[in-house]
């Protein structure tokens, strides 16, 4: 036996390398596809949607005989048929694709084959990816075997092959999140029933929430602010609308193209955290998996607000949506920060800091792996989206010749300072959850019943104080808990149904600021007694 | 090797592994002992890198386990007490996935595979696949798994567990090759007679604390204070008994199936003169042997028998 690794030997996993030599991925293969079993379920799949194809073609047929239309132009019978075709396919394989992923990793570890792949030299990413892509790869010989039925289809008439080809992109892209969404519940839960139930739970939500944007930008104009990501549910493509150009930020490009980017993005970064949960190991990803999220907070950022030509036919005719467009990415900076509160909470204090604020805010840590300097990195974050958005805004302004509302940049700026602040006060919550509770799930389960009991208490109190613009409420009643408030205050329309507060609605930017300030302070001063006094030891 | 230094891990308020101290030279083969829950297989996982140790260190061949996990993992071979395995895939297969796994070049794979098999004996069921194999072939194949990647030290959890005597025999057989390959090998059991012929070290284990580690003669012989002779004999078995006692260098005799054991305690290598006592007044002498190293009767006395 002449074998020589050692551990130095390592190979830096390119891309390439991790499909080409990737033993997850070959062994993964070599039980799917072997035997009748592939075969079996790829004639099926071809077979099932042939027959949905024909039983369409037939009522097709039927109809026509009775239409006063028979021009061949008009009837289009190959853009009905695709419709069928995409539709029937993409909810086949929504069923599909979690059944592949859904197990990977749990699986291994119900059957107790996982401590012995977790020993060998392959590194966690590749065995991630290998579990995903194998998944993916899959998928995509069903797609392929469909290729014939849209052959069909652009034989009929009435679809062009761009379209077919942006649609199959599309479907690919949402697969590929998909069988990284599996992947990402069987490596945080251990058995494979309940990975299985979050994994099509998951899938079914997204399917759902897309769902409702493609809707929206399906009925012209005005169009949504989000039309960009219209595309993000496959089935939308086969309506007409696979190759509809968006314009973002003065840049005109194909619709798909931000929905296939979208999902690939938000499928690496679940990859990327399902990695750090493979096996026990000295490094965490908390750097990487801080500024993927930042990337794709840009990105939705950016898109959201660089398609806003799109309203009103392309002219910003109303004043007011200038304000519900700051809500809007005001409340995707928010919502981000939530799930940014978790990984917080994933980094382990390994030291007792003199001053948990100092640690918590160090800049020189904000950039490190373990939790030090979070809150620094967390109100940069914002600070850094916020003002990306502010720039492009301004930038719009001067491209297509709108001049703003004079008062719209003061409350910009208003608003920036409380989102900081919120922001702050939040991660300073999260560092108390990851000091308080000694398993990383505990923590951010900590961090999410904070949130929820926040946004709780709030609805409560609107749902009591009936609001209205002439009386006032005394300050517990308003105590400016939600962190939306300052947001709602600079929505013209949502002053009015602001509970009334001994303040100006327009200031309660400044008590939210103060409150969350005061909130993060002694979180953190509770986070330091706390870990003082458990001489800063986590258990594993 | 293998320095293990004060390591401990607790589950709650239960010491599973107490403040243990090991030390491994290169070829040592050890056979870790101790009752069922004393802690071997805690232990085990810590050196793997599959556990984080509460408080103490492990070394591996001078890398810091819990330092530098990635750079262990390729230094040893471990076999779990439980394990499973890909069922659907053919024993080559099997073993490509982990050659690969190890990064053994692709051009080596074959070669490798080829003599790992051969060394396990598994040569004949290359092409099955590894769902029709018998738990004992299982066995080897994951001891042939363990082997892939050449590692210097191995951890062979209870590796006879669960197996007939025969399939046991021939796992024995086996790690007595890989001793004369010179690897050096930490292999636990409760089982004592099995690790008796191959082990050169000994460290018994209860309730997370080490009892007694060392050589094997040297733990016998603090133990038991002396070699057993076995004498066989046609009959007047009780008249040699009383013979024997009356002699200043046994300590103490009995007899059973024809068969009296004295406790020879004199002069290592002198131990003839028992012979001449009994041959003087010409009894009928069949053998006369040392008895086989009998490692159960330390583990008894040296154990108390408690569980953890
Ligand atoms: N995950 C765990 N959580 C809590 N206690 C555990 C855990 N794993 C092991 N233990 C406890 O640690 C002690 C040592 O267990 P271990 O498995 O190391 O024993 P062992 O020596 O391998 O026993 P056996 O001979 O039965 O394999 C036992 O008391 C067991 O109950
Ligand atoms: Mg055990």
């Amino acid at each position: 036996m002449s074998i020589a690794t050692t551990a130095r030997e390592r190979i830096n996993g390119t891309l390439a390398e991790s499909i080409y030599d990737n033993p997850v991925v070959t062994r993964e293969f070599r039980t799917r596809m072997r035997g009748w079993k592939a075969f079996t379920v790829m004639g099926s799949y071809t077979l099932l949607l042939a027959a949905f194809l024909f039983i369409h073609y037939l009522s097709i047929a039927a109809d026509a005989g009775h239409s006063f239309q028979m021009e061949s132009g008009s009837l289009k019978v190959g853009a009905k048929m695709f419709v069928t075709l995409t539709v029937a396919q993409a909810i086949m394989l929504m069923f599909i694709v979690p059944s592949l992923t859904s197990g990977a990793l749990a699986q291994e570890v119900e059957k107790k084959t996982m401590e012995l792949l977790v020993l060998t030299t392959i590194p966690s990413g590749k065995i991630v990816f290998g579990k995903q892509f194998s998944g993916f790869l899959y998928a995509m010989v069903l797609l392929f075997c469909s290729a014939p039925l849209a052959g069909i289809c652009l034989m009929l008439g009435g679809i062009s092959p761009g379209e077919v080809m942006a649609t199959y992109a599309l479907i690919a892209g949402t697969v590929f999140l998909f069988a990284a969404i599996g992947v990402f519940w069987s490596a945080i839960f251990e058995k494979t029933a309940i990975s299985g139930v979050f994994t099509y739970g998951s899938c079914m939500f997204y399917m759902f929430v897309t769902s409702i944007l493609g809707e929206s930008a399906m009925y012209p104009p005005p169009r949504s602010a989000v039309f960009s990501l219209s595309l993000l549910n496959p089935i939308f493509a086969a309506y007409d609308m696979a190759l509809t150009m968006t314009k973002v930020c003065g840049i005109e490009f194909p619709a798909w193209i931000a929905s296939v980017a979208t999902e690939l993005i938000l499928g690496s970064l679940l990859l990327l955290i399902s990695s750090g949960h493979v096996r026990f190991r000295k490094t965490d990803k908390t750097l990487v998996i801080r500024l993927m999220l930042l990337a794709t907070t840009l990105i939705l950022v950016w898109l959201t607000i660089g398609s806003f030509p799109n309203f009103g036919g392309g002219r910003w005719s109303r004043a007011n949506s200038v304000w519900e467009m700051l809500a809007a990415v005001s409340s995707i900076i928010l919502g981000f920060m939530c799930i940014m509160a978790c990984p917080l909470a994933t980094g382990e204090p390994s030291r007792t800091e003199k001053s948990m604020l100092l640690y918590a805010m160090s800049g020189r840590r904000a950039f490190s792996k373990e939790l030090g300097g979070a809150m620094s990195f967390l109100a940069l974050w914002t600070a850094v989206v916020y003002g990306a958005f502010g720039g492009t805004l301004y930038w719009l302004t001067k491209v297509e010749h709108v001049s703003f509302d004079p008062q719209f940049w003061p409350a910009y700026l208003k608003l920036g300072v409380a989102l900081v602040m919120i922001v702050a006060g939040v991660s300073a919550v999260g560092m108390l959850a990851s000091s308080i509770a000694s398993r990383r799930k505990g923590a951010a389960a900590l961090v999410l019943v904070f949130l929820a009991f926040v946004f709780a208490g709030y609805t409560f109190l609107l749902a009591y104080h009936q609001p209205n613009e002439d009386t006032s409420a005394p300050i517990w009643q308003t105590a400016a808990l939600w962190p939306i408030t300052p947001i709602m205050a600079q929505c013209k329309n949502w002053d009015r149904t602001m509970p009334t507060l001994w303040w100006v609605p327009n200031d309660s930017w400044l008590v939210t600021s103060c409150i969350y300030v005061a909130l993060g302070v002694i979180a953190l001063s509770i986070a330091g007694t706390a870990l003082k006094k458990f001489g800063g030891v986590q258990e594993d | 090797m293998l320095r293990i230094e004060n390591l401990t891990k607790t589950y709650g308020k239960l010491t599973a592994v107490d403040n243990l101290c090991l030390e491994m030279g290169a070829g040592d083969i050890m056979g870790f002992i101790g009752p069922n829950g004393a802690g071997k297989t805690t232990t085990i996982k810590m050196i793997t890198t599959l556990l984080k140790p509460t408080s103490g260190t492990a070394y591996v061949n001078g890398v810091d386990v819990f330092a530098n996990p990635e750079e262990v993992r390729p230094l040893i071979g471990y076999m779990p007490d439980f394990f499973g395995m890909y069922e659907d895939v053919m024993v080559w297969e099997y073993l490509d996935f982990f050659a690969a796994a190890y990064k053994i070049p692709v051009n080596k794979r074959k070669g490798t595979i080829d003599d790992v098999l051969e060394l396990t004996d598994l040569t004949i069921k290359r092409d099955s696949f590894v769902s029709e194999l018998s738990r004992g072939m299982q066995q080897r194949l994951c001891l042939a798994k363990t082997l892939i990647h050449d590692p210097k030290l191995l951890l062979l959890d209870e590796p006879a567990s669960g197996l007939d005597p025969r399939a046991r025999i021939e796992i024995k057989e086996l790690l007595k090759e890989l001793r004369s390959m010179g690897k050096t090998i930490l292999i636990s059991s409760h089982i004592l007679p099995e690790l008796a012929d191959f082990c050169n070290k000994i460290a018994i284990i209860e309730r997370g604390k080490l009892v007694v580690s060392g050589d094997v003669e040297s733990i016998m012989d603090q133990c038991r204070g002396g070699t057993v002779l076995k004498v066989e004999m046609v009959d007047r078995q009780d008249e040699a008994c009383r013979i024997l006692d009356n002699l200043d260098v046994v300590s103490e005799v009995k007899w059973n199936n024809g068969c009296v054991f004295a406790t020879y305690t004199g002069t290592p290598g002198e131990h003839y003169v028992v012979l001449q006592a009994l041959s003087k007044d010409g009894f009928r002498i069949l053998s006369f042997t040392q008895a086989e190293v009998d490692l159960e009767d330390i583990f008894l006395k040296v154990t108390t028998g408690a569980v953890s």
